[in-house]
């Protein structure tokens, strides 16, 4: 899988030219460089074909090539679940299966096509990919289209974005400033279906989180949802259901994305982005059902980490009163809460492995497999104490810390707790 | 066996307490009241640990004969209300004598007290509401009392208290309220090692200054209002200052500081359609009213009172504001401070508002040449700026007959001469009606060349403000703002019109409505229509748009006629009454230009016209300013051409 | 690929071609222009998706070939090369491209056509050879009234309907309306065929077509048209167009006529009195005269012309908006107009009084219902 070190790279090298990259999975990465844009095109690798390259959501995928097989594909479709399970790759895939020219059984699209890779490469004429983007320096909403006043800088950027969302339909688009799907981009899109396809056959709109719309241009896209166009399909996804109109909820047949296991992330991350298996494991625990969580971590000091937490825990099973507080400090320092909860989940994963090696006995249900030793040595050390006890408090202080609680503070009280656990 | 127990005074002193002495700041309250009793014109505060663990309170007053200080802490035992007729005629704070006993009962009390021309000054120290010791001691003259672990016997009661962060910042507001309402007193308050509040004696504008800073007292117009028995002084805040809390809401009556919604709502209403709800003006208002007016018995906290003549104070309040509102000149100047003070240009930048000769408010500031900043010619400006309501006659040079400089004519009357880089239009315009079959489209070419060589020195920027010359320098206006103003007078006016414009559509729009929305605009068809809404209802909730105001953009008409309809149900909801005003603020709000809307000269030139022939050019029906002025005194300062 | 080419056409070329070019699209593709060449025959092709536009010109072609060029590097670069010949020279491989003229050698990259996004194949159902100012002519007159309102897509374009021995245009947003039929353009079709044109193909025809005679081919999506070496094939608005033919009213019976360029004189001036926002006028007709006058109550500004005209109906009043009577007398060739009313409320009907040139025109006008 392409990783963003290995981008920059492309777009780092000198004057114009194009290029081919052959990933690490098999993929094939075409790029150019412009001007004042890089080019990418993926083509995907074989491993990862049609419906296949969804990452679990059997129930969600059976759901949807029914509906392309047995032609009851309606005009509307919600897909809600967390962030980076799947909901936009599938809405891909769902758009692919719809243009594909030699469509097989069960809705799956060829891949091989000129429809099939347009549609991969975000594109494809009569396929719509629409999120979020920046308001220009003197836009006019009500005239200009959502692209015309932004800076040669910002369009490269969504551009790129784009791009990266072809290469990896689990990548989270991320432009700055782009807080909004624009009612531009909304009036646009109604334009696009009042003209005639460019291409016979299905039109497919994707909204990408679409509890992005404005006010406005929610009221705006509800008027598109009430006149549904024949052949023409519209796609929200949204991680934020709870954030969208009760009036476009109703006029889309909802499709929920469950939570990936832990099973399915840690495959994922061992086929596409190569990490290995002990990595993949431990990153999977703490991805809380999200591959691109999961991803996102790859990217973290999570190694570091891991030790400090241990670190802390000895700390306070020491008694030492000055060392508890300098390993808190380390921990604490300059880290936002989401990384703080990270850190502790870190910890309640290491009592996991501790507990579960005390029920089962064995040595591969352990996560920290590196830590082996002192897993072990806490087991006979503190026979008496109880993990389920101990797990208790890491996910109070968890829970603290996501209340806004005093991050230093809720390290402290748990250290004072892990002590009086393992010592009463 | 007895069924009924006398309740212990101690316990019944601290059930009552409870309401007295909520926390730090309620002691200090009550203790500063006692103070300002007294005659104390130098009172201290000093606490630790936000008065948790000590609040300290002397001031220079009267003091207390020793009989009367322990008196002082026996419940309802006050010095200053012994018959009917006083409780009638309050005119001191601490007049339920509760507080001191109150206090004493949750907290440990050390009251040192000295009256004047006694050597030894008597000690008093309570705990638990019995008196511990008395006894002589050297003391200054007054009064200081020391309270010592605050509800230290009731521990529920100090669970209660907040964070010290919390507990103190109430207690400045509350010495701020002490401070704004006796300027000649001199006021300190520090908690351990910090200073919060340090003001001498001095008037009440240099008190502002004080507690705030220059621009808070720039912000404030001079309020005055008296009849029967009341006086009314003090400031309100100019519109474009509300505030998103109302923290900066002061009102005092007869010296003591009370919260009454129904004023406040006075003062609100006062300033009409240049505030928008959820917004507060400042003020600090005094309110001198006989005492046998009012009640202030009201609730032990002493903030809420009543009125015999609510309704008589109301008005005098409303009218008052809109008074000191319309005295004033309210375009915003935009000044920089007098001397470089070593920050960036840009930081130095900021908003200020400029005080006149007319309307000064503050005359005991010594006469300095300016102090907010205004020059010599932004003082003769707004000479003719001030009053908008009357203004100046027109300057005798100025070019009668050019048609488009009707906007030209309006700035000047509001602005005195721009200087215009005047085109001659001379006669174009005057085409007489019996040539011109031959010769019109020649003339008619020539006004519209002459429109366009007319320069009138109008630059949009950003598609969001117009600048424009002034004579006294430069304004800018808010374009999305200055169209709602326009559209929200039009809109009132229509209304009153019987019957209005409406420009008529071809294809009747249709508009899907649920059953509420249907009731809604059955119930607002009339002024909807006059509004320029033709509408007809139909069966199955239908509502079919046959006609729509001018002003309406294309395209947008049944958008507008729903958001209207919405922002007039969230008007309702926050319990505007006014149909025809709430539908005429909802309509100018939906239709009005927005920022980002690129106009040209033509239009922007319009837009001012409009803009100065409605009756408020420079506040837009939610409170925001429309019109900012940058003085050419500012700019020369800032360029250093200061002689 | 490879060929030579004086600059001038090139860049001819090109200028035809670019306002198709998109200035700022998520599809970065689109920022390209295709080059095809075949013998001497190159053809530049560049789109937004809703347009294409594709022209030919003569070279001394060397390798046939297809690439994409990057638009903006290209069409600056050949606008401000010296005059003369330039030679590109493209490896389709490496899709580097060499430009060389006499006095140096500019080189950008290319990418490869494919990524190009195909054009579905395009089988016109009707074919029709049209006189170029004619056509132009007509567009004139109706696109001005075309809807902006994305909301009511039918409205943001121009109905062409093609009958055996008629073309009709109609143009309207909901407060006037445009129909002019031409009788002289026989479209020869068996069946009636409806379109709705964007007004932006409308627009580019006008601007980059100059010939006498044009073509216009049409299916139920797209249409095309074509001026000698250049053809511009546009997305069809796919929506029903409103029933116009129903607003239309067949009763109007207060007639007057009026010469044209009075009645637009003085609406023209009056209305530099009206509101500015509203820009409305008034109108009082009554014994052969027509009095208009406006008012703005807000800048105090008044005004007023007589005009004789021929009206012997009974008294009426009525309100319009004169920068719509303005935009309609604008577009009428003709001394003098005819007015149809009905009633204040009612839709008002203005055409060319007098012999036509082959075309039936007719403006319809929603009035302004006027405050008393």
């Amino acid at each position: 899988m392409l990783k963003m070190s290995q981008r920059r790279n492309v777009s780092e090298m000198e004057g114009e030219g194009n290029g081919e990259w052959r990933m690490e999975n098999g993929g094939l990465l075409k790029f150019s460089l412009l001007a004042h844009t890089t080019l990418l095109f993926y083509i995907a690798p074989r491993i990862f074909m049609a419906w296949d390259s969804i990452i679990g959501q059997a129930r969600a995928k059976n759901l949807l090539r029914a509906a392309i097989a047995g032609g009851r594909v309606p005009h509307a479709y919600l897909f809600t679940g967390t962030e980076g399970v799947g909901k936009d790759a599938a809405a891909i895939e769902l758009a692919k299966a719809l243009r594909c020219e030699q469509l097989g059984p069960q809705g799956t699209p060829c891949d091989a096509c000129r429809n099939c890779q347009n549609v991969a490469a975000l594109q494809h004429s009569n396929v719509r990919f629409v999120f979020a983007l920046p308001t220009g320096k003197g836009e006019d909403g009500r005239t200009d289209s959502p692209l015309l006043k932004l800076s040669d800088g910002e369009i490269s950027q969504i551009q790129e974005q784009v791009a990266m969302k072809a290469v990896n339909p689990y990548h989270n688009i991320t432009i700055p400033r782009a807080q909004q799907i624009k009612i531009s981009s909304i009036r646009e899109v109604k334009r696009d279906i009042a003209f005639a396809a460019t291409e016979p056959g299905w039109r497919i709109v994707i909204i990408s989180e679409a509890h992005q719309m404005g006010e406005e241009a929610a009221n705006a896209f509800l008027k598109t949802l009430e006149e549904p166009s024949p052949n023409t399909l519209l796609i929200l996804t949204s991680s934020h259901k709870e954030q969208l109109l009760q009036t476009i909820l109703s006029r889309c047949q909802e499709v929920r994305f469950d939570l990936l296991t832990d099973a399915e992330i840690a495959e994922a991350l061992m086929a596409r982005n190569n990490i290995p298996r002990k990595d993949a494991l431990l990153l999977s625990k703490l991805s809380e059902g999200s591959y691109s969580r999961a991803v996102e971590l790859t990217n973290s000091d999570l190694q570091q980490l891991r030790f400090d937490v241990v670190a802390f825990l000895r700390a306070a099973l020491k008694r030492s009163p000055v060392s508890v507080f300098t390993e808190v400090e380390r921990l604490t320092a300059g880290n936002d809460r989401r990384s703080l909860e990270r850190t502790l989940m870190l910890l309640l994963l290491w009592f996991r492995d501790a507990m579960m090696l005390r029920l089962t006995g064995r040595e591969e249900s352990v996560v920290n497999q590196d830590q082996l030793k002192d897993i072990q040595s806490f087991n006979s050390k503190f026979a008496t104490a109880s993990t389920e006890r101990l797990i208790r408090s890491v996910e109070e202080a968890i829970g603290a810390v996501r209340g806004n609680a005093q991050s230093q503070l809720a390290f402290i009280v748990l250290a004072l707790r892990m002590e009086s656990i393992c010592y009463s | 066996m007895p069924i009924i127990h006398r309740l212990p005074e101690s316990l019944a002193n601290k059930i009552a307490a409870g309401e007295v002495v909520q926390r730090p700041e309620s002691v200090v309250k009550e203790l500063v009241e006692n103070s300002l009793d007294a005659g104390g014109t130098e009172i201290a505060v000093i606490t630790r640990s936000a008065g948790k663990s000590l609040i300290y309170v002397s001031d220079n007053g009267k003091g207390m004969a020793e009989e009367d200080a322990i008196v002082a802490f026996e419940r309802h035992a006050t010095s200053k209300i012994s018959t009917q007729d006083d409780l009638d005629r309050i005119m001191t704070l601490g007049f339920r004598g509760e507080a001191l006993a109150a206090i004493a009962a949750v907290a440990q009390v050390e009251l040192k007290t000295r009256q004047a021309g006694e050597e030894l000054g008597t000690l008093v120290r309570v705990e638990n509401g019995k008196v511990m010791e008395l006894s002589k001691t050297a003391c200054e003259r007054g009064t200081s009392i020391a309270i010592k672990n605050l509800f230290f016997s009731v521990p529920a009661r100090r669970k209660f208290m907040k964070s010290n962060a919390t507990e103190f910042k109430h207690t400045v507001e509350t010495m701020q309220r002490f401070a704004l309402c006796y300027p000649h007193v001199s006021f300190a308050l520090s908690d351990d090692d910090t200073i919060a509040l340090n003001v001498k004696p001095s008037g009440l504008e240099d008190r502002i200054r004080a507690i705030y800073n220059q621009e808070m007292l720039n912000a404030l117009l001079p309020f005055e209002a008296s009849g029967d028995g009341i006086t009314i002084t003090g400031y309100i805040g100019r519109p474009n200052f509300a505030r998103k809390s109302k923290s900066d809401q002061y009102m005092f009556l007869n010296g003591r500081y009370i919260s009454s919604r129904l004023l406040s709502h006075a003062i609100f209403t006062g300033y009409e359609h240049l505030m928008d709800a959820q917004s507060y003006p400042p003020y600090v208002l005094y309110l001198e009213i006989d005492p046998e007016r009012v009640d202030v018995n009201v609730h032990p906290t002493k903030s809420e009172v009543k009125f015999d003549d609510e309704n008589g104070i109301y008005q005098m309040l409303q009218q008052g504001t809109r008074r000191a509102l319309s005295n004033h000149n309210l375009v915003p100047a935009m000044t920089m401070p007098p001397q470089e003070t070593g920050e960036g240009v840009l930081a130095a930048l900021r908003f200020a508002l400029p005080t006149h000769d007319r309307a000064e408010p503050f005359r005991t500031v010594p006469a300095s040449p300016s102090p907010s900043g205004i020059s010599p010619s932004g003082t003769s400006a707004s000479g003719s700026t001030g009053n908008w309501r009357d203004p100046q006659p027109p300057m005798p040079n100025r070019n009668r007959e050019a048609t488009a400089g009707v906007g030209k004519d309006v700035l000047e009357q509001l602005f005195g001469n721009p200087n215009y880089a005047t085109t001659p239009t001379q006669s174009t315009t005057q085409v007489p009606g019996s040539e011109a079959g031959v010769t019109f489209q020649q003339q008619v070419r020539s006004v519209e060349d002459a429109e366009h060589e007319h320069r009138l020195g109008l630059w949009q920027i950003h598609n969001k403000y117009i600048l424009s010359q002034i004579r006294s320098g430069l304004m800018i206006v808010d374009q999305h703002v200055a169209h709602e103003r326009i559209l929200y007078e039009r809109a009132v006016k229509s209304m009153e019109a019987a019957m209005p414009m409406s420009q008529q559509l071809l294809f009747p729009l249709e508009l899907a409505t649920n059953p509420a929305e249907f009731a809604l605009i059955r119930e607002l068809r009339n002024d909807l229509t006059g509004l320029g809404f033709d509408i007809a209802l139909e069966r199955g909730e239908k509502v079919m748009i046959t006609g729509v105001p001018n002003d309406v953009r294309a395209g947008q008409e049944a958008a507008i006629l729903r958001e209207l309809l919405d922002q007039y149900e969230e008007y309702h909801q926050m319990g505007k009454t006014d149909q025809r005003d709430m539908l005429a603020a909802s309509f100018a709000c939906r239709a009005a230009i927005k920022a980002g809307d690129p106009l040209s000269e033509r239009e922007m030139l319009d837009l001012i016209e409009q803009l100065f022939s409605t009756t408020m050019p420079y506040v837009c029906p939610h409170g925001r300013p429309i019109v900012i002025r940058i003085d050419l005194g500012e700019l020369d300062r800032r360029f250093g051409r200061t002689s | 690929m490879k060929f030579t080419v004086p600059v001038k056409d090139l860049a001819q070329a090109l200028g035809r071609i670019s306002s198709a070019i998109p200035q700022r699209s998520p599809m970065p593709v689109l920022e390209n222009v295709l080059l095809q060449l075949e013998g001497s025959m190159l053809s530049l092709t560049a789109t937004d998706m809703d347009i294409t536009m594709t022209t030919t010109l003569e070279v001394r072609g060397e390798r046939n070939g297809a690439l994409l060029l990057p638009a903006r590097r290209l069409v600056d670069t050949v606008k401000a090369l010296e005059m003369g010949e330039v030679t590109l020279d493209a490896d389709l491989n490496s899709k580097r491209t060499l430009l060389n003229t006499s006095s140096g050698e500019y080189r950008l990259s290319g990418m490869d056509a494919a990524e190009f996004p195909q054009l579905a194949a395009f089988n016109p159902t009707i074919t029709i050879t049209l006189p170029s100012a004619k056509f132009g002519g007509m567009v004139d007159r109706t696109s001005f009234a075309c809807s902006t309102d994305e909301f009511r897509p039918a409205m943001t374009g121009v109905l062409f309907q093609f009958r055996p021995n008629e073309i009709r245009s109609v143009a309207t947003d909901g407060f006037r309306l445009v129909r002019v039929i031409d009788h002289e353009m026989q479209p020869q079709v068996s069946d009636n065929v409806d379109v709705i044109v964007p007004p932006k193909a409308l627009q580019l025809v006008h601007k980059a077509f100059g010939a006498e005679q044009m073509t216009l081919e049409a299916n139920s999506t797209h249409v095309r048209f074509t001026d000698g070496a250049t053809t511009i094939t546009a997305r069809l608005i796919d929506e029903t167009y409103p029933n116009y033919e129903s607003v239309i009213p067949q009763a109007n019976d207060k007639r007057m006529v009026i010469r044209r360029d009075d009645i637009l004189g003085s609406v023209k001036r009056v209305s530099l009195y009206s509101n500015s926002q509203t820009r409305q006028v008034r109108l009082k007709l009554g014994g052969n005269a027509l009095r208009i006058q406006a008012e703005d109550v807000d800048t105090g500004g008044e005004a007023f012309e007589n005009v004789p005209c021929d009206y012997s109906e009974t008294e009426m009043e009525i309100g319009f908006n004169s920068q719509f009577m303005r935009e309609a007398l604008d577009r009428i060739e003709a001394d003098e107009v005819a007015f149809d009313f009905s009633t204040p409320l009612r839709p008002s009907l203005i055409s060319p009084y007098g012999k036509s040139n082959g075309q039936e025109v007719l403006m319809l006008l929603m009035p302004v219902r006027l405050n008393s």
